[in-house]
Order: structure tokens, then C-alpha cells, then sequence
């Protein structure tokens, strides 16, 4: 009589038991598929993605409904549509853009202002017609203060943020009323300070500025320089005395979905800086944070944008490593998990980060938002963090790369002696000096 | 570039079959499966802008379906896990129900042994001990050289074998 088989007797010794593993995986069978609303959904993810029109047209399906991308895109207005998204979209662009000797000067004069006054002028699609004008005042402790018209309208809205931008307060003088923001404590800082602060992160070395044909401006001839990087544009257009006549910023476009988009605020796509007068008396009373005399004050508000994970360490992680090399990894994994292992273009920018990461986003499932949620706030997490380091002790080197390339480094940062390395498996260690790949400018 | 619904067609059930390798759940058999398609029309387009061509559709599919397939477990394991779809056998080699319950539970245990290793272990593993692509087809896929792919693939099967060892 056969005994009857036990389950110890099934388990394979331990030396072979990963090969039985191995062969217990290689022999699992599928269960029937792909199926009819599985292959439809690819066939529609793959005509999204394909640079050119696939070859059939789409066959009829069962397939659920095109998830609607209404939920992430909400996450990408709330963004947008508040002066913080717009201070980081304008800084984005601004800090693209790179020194020459030609404009040395020019910079360096705002970087060094104690204040720069301008006039601020927001256009939409339409280049002819603006949409906003305001009046901005940024001083060198952090405080700014804009005096913004609608157009057509003589109702001003007075912003006045305190320094660092993490307090604001609303005047609308017409009204009457007075609403605070007030960031939540985990909330990336804003870049504050438009047109300094961006101007400030200006590098000195990877110069790609294009002149531009001579042009007249009020009158003077002005020499022009654009920086087209990533799709978005900005020139700087001095006189000849070498003064700054006119800053223009392409904006990065939103598509926002039908229902969504305010006619009433329709989005920004460019501004144009003029008028710029530095280091004027300042006035105190301008940029007070008090609510004046005769105002009602209205509930404050709380913008918590983004919030900012700690780093998640791998058990691989080297000791020693410094955490910052572990925010870059959970922000690019955060993408590529998202993006199908295509790496970001940078990850300095939040306001270019987040608009890339709703387009790789094509359902509005729960699980989706909050990855987006935490890799954006991995991002601006990230801005900052890269922000206070110095420029040359850093390089991300993953754009237009995707994870496993096998192209090595996709991060590196200095830190003392060592130089660290996030690789493309987004395994950390330091690097040999012969592994640091040379940037530009370099 | 191609004509990606004949390359859908043609590597459907190939690909299909390793994402269902890795994962249980067919929702995300599914999700590894679009993820795949769509990636490789990424990778292609990018190819293509630096004048390369694709040689190998079938090779490039698996091993982007199995990183896919992984990513996702890897992303899933932090989650309450799915219920396996009925009918579904894991194992399906109509052996004994103990064989087949601990082929199941082995090859359970392997899939998240391997989606908790560093990616590129896990890549390589995946690549050579299951599909069974050879150490210079992955180095080539991976820019790495031969060697090196069989030095990770050395320490990748040791760290699953005492994972498997640690399960116990």
C-alpha cells in the first residue's frame, strides 16, 4: 500500500528549491486572455503614445469607457490657478535660461538689487490682447507685493506676500476684504520673487542664449537674447546702455478638459516684464501684513499643494549616503512608475515636472491620483532641497532616458570628497571620479 | 515605425504570458500587459530619433513585459493583495493538489522575492533564469557585459534563495 503523500515530501530541498521555483514560475499558466476590452484599452493607450496615427482604425468594443483624466487635471488646476503655481511656472522657465557675457551685466544688476520694480503684463492665446496687468514690487529680503488689474476693469487686487513667500495676504480695495493664504507646514516653499529669484538661479556656465534680431522698444533699439529649452521660450531684450527694457516668459500650456476651464480666467501663456526700475525708496506701508483699517477679513485660506513624503530607504542603500540622493530616487521612481520607466526630462522644475506627469496619467483611478499626488510632492520636495545646493555640486543627467537604460549615472551630487550616484536601476553608491559623466559647461 | 497593431497581434500572447508569470490578479496582468505595449512605442520612437531600429520585437517585448510585470508587484506588494481569479491555476500541471499547491506557493514566494530586489537584480534574473535569454543578449539589451550580467545573476540567485530559505 502506497503512503499517502505528505507535504513535506513536496517541498524540494533547499539546494534546488529556487530552481523548482524557477520552474514552478516558467510552467504557471495564464488564465485566458488578453480579452476583447483588454486588447481594445492597449490598442487605445498605444494610439495615444504612438508618434504617428496607427495603421487601423479603432474596432468596435465592449471596453469600458475612456477613463476621463478630470481628477488629475483638477490636481494640475488647483496648481495653476493659484499665484503660487504661477510664481513656480515663471521661475521654471526663468531658471532655464542661462548667463552670457552679453547679458552679464544685466543680471547680475537684478540679482544684486536691493529692489526691482516692474510692470507685469499677462497674455493669453491671444498675443494682442492682455489679460492681466500688474504692477510688482520684489525686494531682496524676500516680500514682494503685485497691484494686479483685470483687464477693462479699475478694480486692483493687491498681493502682498511676506518673506520667503509662505504668508500672503489679499486686498481687494473695491470690497474691502482681506483673505490670508497661509502654506501648511509640510508645503514646499514657492520661489517667491518672480523675476530675482529666477534670475538669481541663472547659471553662469551652460550659456544657450540666441540672439535675437534688433527690435525697437519705446522707441530705443534693443538687443534681444532667447533661451528656447524644453519648448518654452524667454527673452531678455536690453538697451543700449545695457539696461533691461523687456523680459518675456513663454508659460508652459495646461490643457485643461472641457467644463473645467474658466472662461472667466482663461490660462496664461506668456508675460511680458517691462518697465523695470531697480533699487527705488521702499516703502514700508506697502508691504505690511497687517489687514488695514475699514477691511472685513474673510476665513483664511490653506494651500497644502503638495505633500512631502520622507525619503523611503531601500535595504541596498549604502551608509553614509546623503538623504538627498534618496528624495531624487523616490521622485523618479514616483515618475517612472507613472511614465512606464521613462525617466524626467529635470527634476528641478516642479512646475515642469507636474504638467508632464498628468499627461503620462490616463485614468482617473484613486490608486493613480495619489501616485501623482506623492510624486509631485516628492518634486517640490526635491526644488527645494536642490535649490540650497550649490550649482556644479549636482547634475541630473536622465532626460530623455528611461530606468534600466544601462546608460549609467542618472543623478550624481557631491558631498565632502565623495561624489554619489543614483544609477539608472536606481541603486545609490558613490561614484569613481572616472564615472562622473561631464556636463555642459563643464 | 511599425505598424503597432500588427506588433500587438503578432506578440499579444507572448506577452501576455509573462505578465501573467509575475502577477495573479488579472487586473493587473492587464495593467502590466497595456504598460508594456505602450512602452515599447516609447522606447521605439526614442530609438528611432537617435537612427536605431528595433531587431528584436519579441526579445525587447518580454523583457519589458517582465520589468513591467515586476514594477507592478513591486508597487502592489505594499497593498492588500488581490483575490486570485477563479478558475485560475497557478501552477496547472495537472501533478498531485500538494505538488500543485506548493509549485503555487513557490512560485508565489519567488515572484515577490524577486520584485524586492534591486531593479537591474531583478531585470537580470528574470531575463535569464526564467525567459531564458542568454547572458549577451541581456548584456546587450542592458549595456553591460557579459560577465557582469553573470556576476548579478550569481548574487541575485543568492539573495532569493535565502529569501525562499527565510520564508519558511
Amino acid at each position: 500500500m502506497t503512503e499517502p503523500e505528505r507535504p513535506q515530501d513536496a517541498v524540494p530541498p533547499e539546494a534546488t528549491r529556487l530552481d523548482a521555483a524557477i520552474d514552478a514560475l516558467r510552467q504557471r499558466q495564464p488564465p485566458d486572455g488578453p480579452s476583447a476590452d483588454a486588447l481594445a484599452r492597449t490598442r487605445e493607450a498605444m494610439r495615444e503614445a504612438a508618434p504617428l496615427p496607427i495603421s487601423c482604425d479603432p474596432e468596435p468594443t465592449t471596453a469600458a469607457p475612456r477613463p476621463n483624466r478630470f481628477l488629475n487635471r483638477r490636481l494640475l488646476m488647483r496648481l495653476f490657478t493659484t499665484s503660487l503655481g504661477l510664481l513656480l511656472a515663471v521661475a521654471a522657465v526663468l531658471s532655464l535660461s542661462s548667463a552670457q557675457p552679453a547679458l552679464a551685466d544685466v543680471i547680475e544688476r537684478v540679482r544684486t538689487a536691493d529692489s526691482v520694480r516692474y510692470r507685469s503684463t499677462g497674455y493669453g492665446e491671444d498675443p494682442t490682447k492682455p489679460l492681466t496687468t500688474s504692477t510688482t514690487w520684489e525686494l531682496a529680503d524676500g516680500r514682494e507685493r503685485a497691484e494686479s488689474f483685470a483687464p477693462g476693469s479699475t478694480e486692483r487686487t493687491l498681493i502682498r506676500i511676506g518673506d520667503g513667500g509662505g504668508r500672503t495676504l489679499i486686498l481687494m480695495p473695491a470690497m474691502k476684504t482681506a483673505t490670508r493664504i497661509e502654506l501648511a507646514d509640510a508645503t514646499p516653499r514657492p520661489a517667491g520673487r518672480t523675476l530675482t529669484a529666477a534670475f538669481a538661479g541663472i547659471g553662469d556656465e551652460d550659456l544657450k542664449a540666441e540672439p535675437l534680431p534688433a527690435r525697437l522698444i519705446d522707441g530705443v533699439e534693443a538687443t534681444g537674447y532667447e533661451v528656447d529649452s524644453f519648448g518654452q521660450r524667454l527673452e531678455v531684450w536690453t538697451g543700449p546702455d545695457g539696461d533691461l527694457l523687456e523680459v518675456t516668459i513663454e508659460l508652459p500650456k495646461i490643457d485643461l478638459p472641457d467644463g473645467a476651464a474658466s472662461p472667466a480666467i482663461p490660462p496664461l501663456r506668456r508675460l511680458v516684464l517691462t518697465d523695470f526700475a531697480f533699487d527705488l525708496p521702499v516703502k514700508e506701508s506697502l508691504f505690511a501684513m497687517t489687514t488695514p483699517v475699514g477691511y472685513t477679513e474673510n476665513a483664511p485660506l490653506t494651500l497644502n499643494p503638495m505633500p512631502a513624503p520622507a525619503a523611503t530607504p531601500d535595504a541596498d542603500d549604502p551608509e553614509g549616503m546623503p538623504s538627498i540622493v534618496g528624495d531624487v530616487r523616490d521622485a523618479v521612481r514616483g515618475y517612472a512608475d507613472l511614465a512606464g520607466g521613462e525617466l524626467p526630462v529635470e527634476i528641478t522644475s516642479f512646475a515642469r515636472v507636474v504638467p508632464m506627469l498628468a499627461t503620462k496619467i490616463d485614468a482617473a483611478d484613486r490608486d493613480q491620483v495619489e501616485a501623482m499626488t506623492q510624486a509631485g510632492g516628492r518634486f517640490g520636495k526635491l526644488m527645494v532641497a536642490l535649490g540650497n545646493l550649490p550649482k556644479g555640486d549636482f547634475a541630473y543627467l536622465g532626460a530623455g532616458r528611461s530606468r534600466h537604460d544601462g546608460q549609467g549615472p542618472i543623478f550624481w551630487v557631491r558631498d565632502g570628497e565623495t561624489v554619489w550616484g543614483l544609477l539608472d536601476d536606481l541603486s545609490i553608491r558613490p561614484l569613481d571620479p572616472t564615472e562622473v559623466p561631464s556636463t555642459d559647461g563643464d | 515605425m511599425p505598424d503597432w497593431d500588427a506588433l500587438l497581434e503578432a506578440h499579444r500572447d507572448t506577452v501576455w504570458r509573462v505578465c501573467a508569470r509575475w502577477l495573479s490578479d488579472r487586473t493587473a496582468i492587464e495593467d502590466a500587459f497595456q504598460e508594456t505595449f505602450v512602452s515599447a512605442i516609447r522606447l521605439a520612437d526614442r530609438m528611432a530619433g537617435r537612427g536605431e531600429t528595433v531587431t528584436n520585437w519579441e526579445a525587447m517585448l518580454v523583457r519589458l513585459a517582465s520589468s513591467r510585470a515586476i514594477d507592478l508587484l513591486r508597487r502592489r506588494s505594499r497593498r492588500p493583495a488581490q483575490p486570485i481569479a477563479q478558475g485560475f491555476d497557478p501552477a496547472g500541471r495537472g501533478d498531485s493538489p500538494i505538488q500543485v499547491a506548493v509549485a503555487a506557493e513557490l512560485s508565489e514566494r519567488l515572484a515577490t522575492a524577486t520584485a524586492n530586489l534591486p531593479e537591474r537584480a531583478a531585470e537580470i534574473f528574470a531575463m535569464v533564469a526564467v525567459e531564458g535569454q542568454s547572458h549577451a543578449e541581456v548584456a546587450a539589451h542592458l549595456g553591460m557585459t557579459p560577465s557582469a550580467v553573470a556576476v548579478a545573476l550569481h548574487r541575485a540567485r543568492k539573495q532569493l534563495q535565502a529569501a525562499l530559505r527565510l520564508d519558511d
